[in-house]
C-alpha cells in the first residue's frame, strides 16, 4: 500500500478465507474430538465429563499395543516400497516418448479408482476359491497359502494393496520433481565428465531432496492413518494380525459405539502422527551430508 | 595463426533438421589450434545446435567432426577433451562454490587425492579473482560472479577447447564491456581454442580471431572482423556488422549521357567516373547500401550527391545520426555532434564512395564495392 496505512486487521481481510476454512476442517473437529475425547459419549449421547478414563482405558486396552504395532510396521513397509516402486516408475518413465506417457496413464489408474473399489478388487485377487494369485500358483504347480488367513500373507496383502494402488501418487509427486530440475544441469555434468550414477547421486538427488521428502510425508501420513486398506481387504484379521490403530478406532466407535473412547483413541493416533512425522524429518536431515571437499 | 595449447577443430558436412526445420544445413568450418572464433548470427540461426554438436550434446544427421587429429563424431561428450560454459551458467545450485569447481576433476580425475583438487580449485579461483567466495553458494554470489565460477568450471581441468554459448548476455552493459576484456586476458594466457557463440556483433568484433556469420542454419561467411565488416560477403552480412543497419535502397545502374546513374525510387544518384565501371550491372535488379557513416552533409569532389529534407536527428555521444527524405527513399547518416541540424533543414548529402556496395536484389550476394580499387 502506498499510503503506509497499512493495519493488522486488513491483513486478516486476506488471511480470512483460508482461516475460515482451517477452521472449518481441521480446528472445529480437533477441538470436538478433544472435548468427546474427556467424556463418556456411548450410542451418541453424550453423557458426564470423565477426565482422562477413556485415554487411560484405550492404553491400558490388550489389543492397543497390537494395533500400535501393526500400524508401525505396516506404515514403514508400504513408506519404504511405495516410495521405492513410485521413484523407479518416476525415473523410468521420466521421457516424453508415447510409450512412457501410455504407462503412465496406466500406472495411475489404481490411483484414480475408488479406494473403497480397489481394495475390493485385491480381495478378490487374493481370494481362496477364485481369486488370481492363487490360481496363478496353481499353474506354476506352487500350493498357495490361502492369503488373507495367514498372518504374515494377510499383511503383505495389505502393504500390497498400498504399493499397488499409492506409487502412482508418489511417481506423479517425483516426476514433477524430476522434471524441475534444469535439463542444463544435466548436461553440464555430463560435459564435466560425470557419469549416469554421479550424476544421479551428485545432482538429481539432492535436488530431488524437497519432492522426495515431500512424497514421504503425504505417503507416511496417508499409510499411519488409512482404513480402507485393513477394512475392507483384511477386516484386521486374520486374528487382528492387520488390526491398525485406525481400524481400532472404527471398531470402538461404529461397531462398540464407545465414541468417547474411539475419540481418545483418534488423538492418540493424531499424536502418533505427530512424532512420526518429527523422527522422519529427523531422519531426512542426517542424510544431508555436504558433499565437502 | 599462433600455436597454442588448444585443437583444432574441423566441421565437415554436418546437417541437422527437427523435422521441417532445417536446424543446421551442410556447414564446413575449420578452426585452428589456439584460434578464438566467434558464431554470430540472430536468435534461431543454428548457433547453439552448432556448439552442442561440437560437445556431443546432440547428434548430427550428418557429416564428421574432427577435434585435434581424432574423430569424435559419435564420442560422448566428456571423450571430446571440451568444456562448456552455458548461458545460464548452469552451477550445480547445491553444491558451493568450491564443490561447483571441484565437481568436473572428481567426475573424471579419480586418481586425484583431495589436496590435489583443492589446490586446483583455489588456483583456478584466484586466477579469476573469485577465491574468496568458495564457501558460498550460487545464489549467495552476483550474476558476474556466477560467470566466473562457470568460467572457472570449464578451465579447471585445462581442456584444449572452450565452448562458451552467449556467456555474457545475462550481464548488464558495463559489467559485458570488463567481462568482455578479461576474456580476451584469459585467452591470450590459456591459449585454448575458444568457440564463443553470440547474437551480438560488436562482442564479436572486438573478441574474435574470426568471425563465422550464420542465418537460418547456414553459414554465410567467415572471416577476421575487419573483412567481414569491410568484404560482406552479401547483403545478410553487411546489414548484421555494424552498430545500425545499413541503407539499402532497391534500384537499377543504367547508363546515361551524364555519366552512370543509380536509379532509386524518386531519386537517382549520379555515381562518380571512379564508379563507372558499375554501368556493367545494368541488366539486373540490385540494391544499393550504404552504412550510416558514409552518408555525410555537405558537398564534395568526385562523390555521390544528393538533396534532402531532415526528418530525425538522434544524438549519440560521440557522434548524432539523421533520417533525411531523399525522393521516395529515407537515408540514415552519421555528423559530428556540434553539427546543428533541426528537423525540416534542407541539406546536401554526399554518400562515401568506399562506403558504397552494390548487392544483388534477388540473391543478396555483394557484387561490388566501392572500396575496392579494381571497380
Ligand atoms: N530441440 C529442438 N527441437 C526443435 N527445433 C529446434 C530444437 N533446437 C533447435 N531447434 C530449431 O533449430 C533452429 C536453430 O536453433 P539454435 O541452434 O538454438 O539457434 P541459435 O542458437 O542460433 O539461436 C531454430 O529454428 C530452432 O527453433
Ligand atoms: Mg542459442
Amino acid at each position: 500500500m502506498m499510503d503506509g496505512q497499512r493495519t493488522p486487521f486488513q491483513a486478516y481481510r486476506y488471511l480470512l478465507p483460508a482461516l475460515v476454512l482451517e477452521a472449518g476442517f481441521v480446528f472445529a473437529p480437533l477441538a470436538l474430538s478433544l472435548f468427546y475425547s474427556v467424556h463418556r459419549v456411548r450410542y451418541y449421547q453424550l453423557g458426564d465429563f470423565n477426565g482422562v478414563q477413556n485415554y487411560l482405558d484405550v492404553l491400558s486396552h490388550r489389543l492397543f499395543l497390537n494395533s500400535f504395532l501393526v500400524t508401525c510396521s505396516f506404515s514403514l513397509m508400504a513408506l519404504a516400497l511405495t516410495f521405492a516402486v513410485g521413484f523407479g516408475l518416476a525415473l523410468f518413465l521420466n521421457r516424453d516418448t508415447s510409450g512412457s506417457i501410455l504407462l503412465r496413464t496406466i500406472v495411475l489408474l489404481p490411483y484414480v479408482i475408488a479406494m473403497l473399489v480397489g481394495s475390493m478388487l485385491l480381495k478378490w485377487i487374493f481370494s481362496t476359491d477364485a481369486g488370481l494369485v492363487p490360481l496363478a500358483a496353481a499353474w506354476f504347480n506352487i500350493t498357495s497359502p490361502t492369503i488373507l488367513a495367514d498372518p504374515d500373507y494377510a499383511m503383505a496383502a495389505m502393504v500390497a494393496n498400498g504399493i499397488w494402488r499409492d506409487s502412482a501418487f508418489a511417481m506423479v509427486m517425483l516426476l514433477a520433481g524430476l522434471r524441475s530440475i534444469p535439463p542444463n544441469l544435466i548436461l553440464a555434468a555430463r560435459i564435466d565428465g560425470a557419469g549416469s550414477f554421479m550424476i544421479f547421486r551428485r545432482i538429481m538427488l539432492p535436488l530431488l531432496r524437497p519432492a522426495i521428502l515431500i512424497t514421504l510425508i503425504r505417503l507416511l501420513l496417508h499409510f499411519a492413518n488409512v482404513l480402507t486398506f485393513p477394512l475392507i481387504l483384511t477386516g484386521g484379521g486374520p486374528n487382528n494380525a492387520t488390526e491398525t490403530l485406525a481400524l481400532r478406532i472404527f471398531r470402538i466407535g461404529f461397531e462398540d459405539f464407545d465414541l468417547g473412547k474411539a475419540n481418545a483413541m483418534a488423538i492418540v493416533l493424531c499424536l502418533f502422527n505427530i512424532v512420526a512425522v518429527i523422527l522422519l524429518l529427523a531422519v531426512f536431515r542426517k542424510t544431508r551430508g555436504g558433499q565437502s571437499l | 595463426m599462433i600455436e597454442g595449447s588448444g585443437a583444432s577443430i574441423e566441421f565437415r558436412g554436418i546437417g541437422k533438421r527437427y523435422g521441417e526445420t532445417v536446424a543446421l544445413a551442410d556447414l564446413d568450418l575449420t578452426i585452428q589450434p589456439g584460434e578464438f572464433v566467434s558464431l554470430l548470427g540472430p536468435s534461431g540461426s543454428g548457433k547453439t545446435t552448432t556448439l552442442n554438436i561440437l560437445a556431443g550434446l546432440i547428434s548430427a544427421d550428418s557429416g564428421s567432426i574432427m577435434i585435434g587429429d581424432t574423430d569424435v563424431t559419435y564420442l560422448s561428450p566428456d571423450r571430446r577433451g571440451i568444456a562448456m560454459v552455458f548461458q545460464n551458467y548452469a552451477l550445480y545450485p547445491h553444491m558451493t562454490i568450491a564443490e561447483n569447481l571441484a565437481f568436473p576433476l572428481q567426475a573424471r580425475g579419480r586418481n586425484l587425492s583431495r589436496l590435489a583438487i583443492k589446490a586446483k580449485v583455489q588456483d583456478v579461483a584466484d586466477t579469476l579473482g573469485i577465491g574468496h567466495l568458495l564457501a558460498r553458494y550460487p545464489k549467495e554470489i552476483s550474476g558476474g560472479q556466477q560467470q566466473r565460477v562457470a568460467l572457472g568450471r570449464a578451465m579447471v581441468r585445462d581442456p584444449k577447447v572452450f565452448l562458451l554459448d552467449e556467456p555474457l548476455s545475462n550481464l548488464d552493459a558495463r559489467l559485458r564491456l570488463k567481462m568482455r576484456r578479461d576474456l580476451k586476458a584469459l585467452h591470450q594466457r590459456l591459449r585454448s581454442t575458444i568457440v564463443y557463440v553470440t547474437h551480438d556483433q560488436s562482442e564479436a568484433m572486438s573478441l574474435s580471431d574470426r568471425i563465422a556469420i550464420y542465418q537460418g542454419g547456414r553459414l554465410q561467411q567467415c572471416g577476421t572482423p575487419a573483412d567481414i565488416y569491410r568484404r560482406p560477403a552479401n547483403a545478410f552480412v553487411a546489414n548484421f556488422m555494424g552498430e545500425r543497419e545499413m541503407n539499402n535502397l532497391p534500384g537499377t545502374v543504367v547508363q546515361t549521357g551524364g555519366g552512370v546513374v543509380f536509379k532509386a525510387e524518386g531519386l537517382d544518384l549520379t555515381l562518380p567516373s571512379t564508379l563507372s565501371g558499375w554501368a556493367r550491372f545494368h541488366d539486373r535488379a540490385v540494391t544499393l547500401g550504404i552504412r550510416p557513416q558514409g552518408v555525410q552533409i555537405g558537398q564534395r569532389a568526385d562523390a555521390t550527391q544528393c538533396e534532402a529534407v531532415l526528418r530525425l536527428v538522434e544524438h549519440a555521444g560521440t557522434e548524432q545520426f539523421f533520417y533525411a527524405q531523399a525522393g521516395g527513399v529515407e537515408l540514415s547518416g552519421a555528423a559530428a555532434p556540434d553539427t546543428p541540424l533541426a528537423i525540416g533543414d534542407r541539406v546536401s548529402l554526399t554518400l562515401l564512395s568506399r562506403e558504397l556496395y552494390l548487392f544483388d536484389t534477388a540473391s543478396g550476394a555483394a557484387l561490388v564495392q566501392g572500396g575496392d580499387l579494381a571497380a
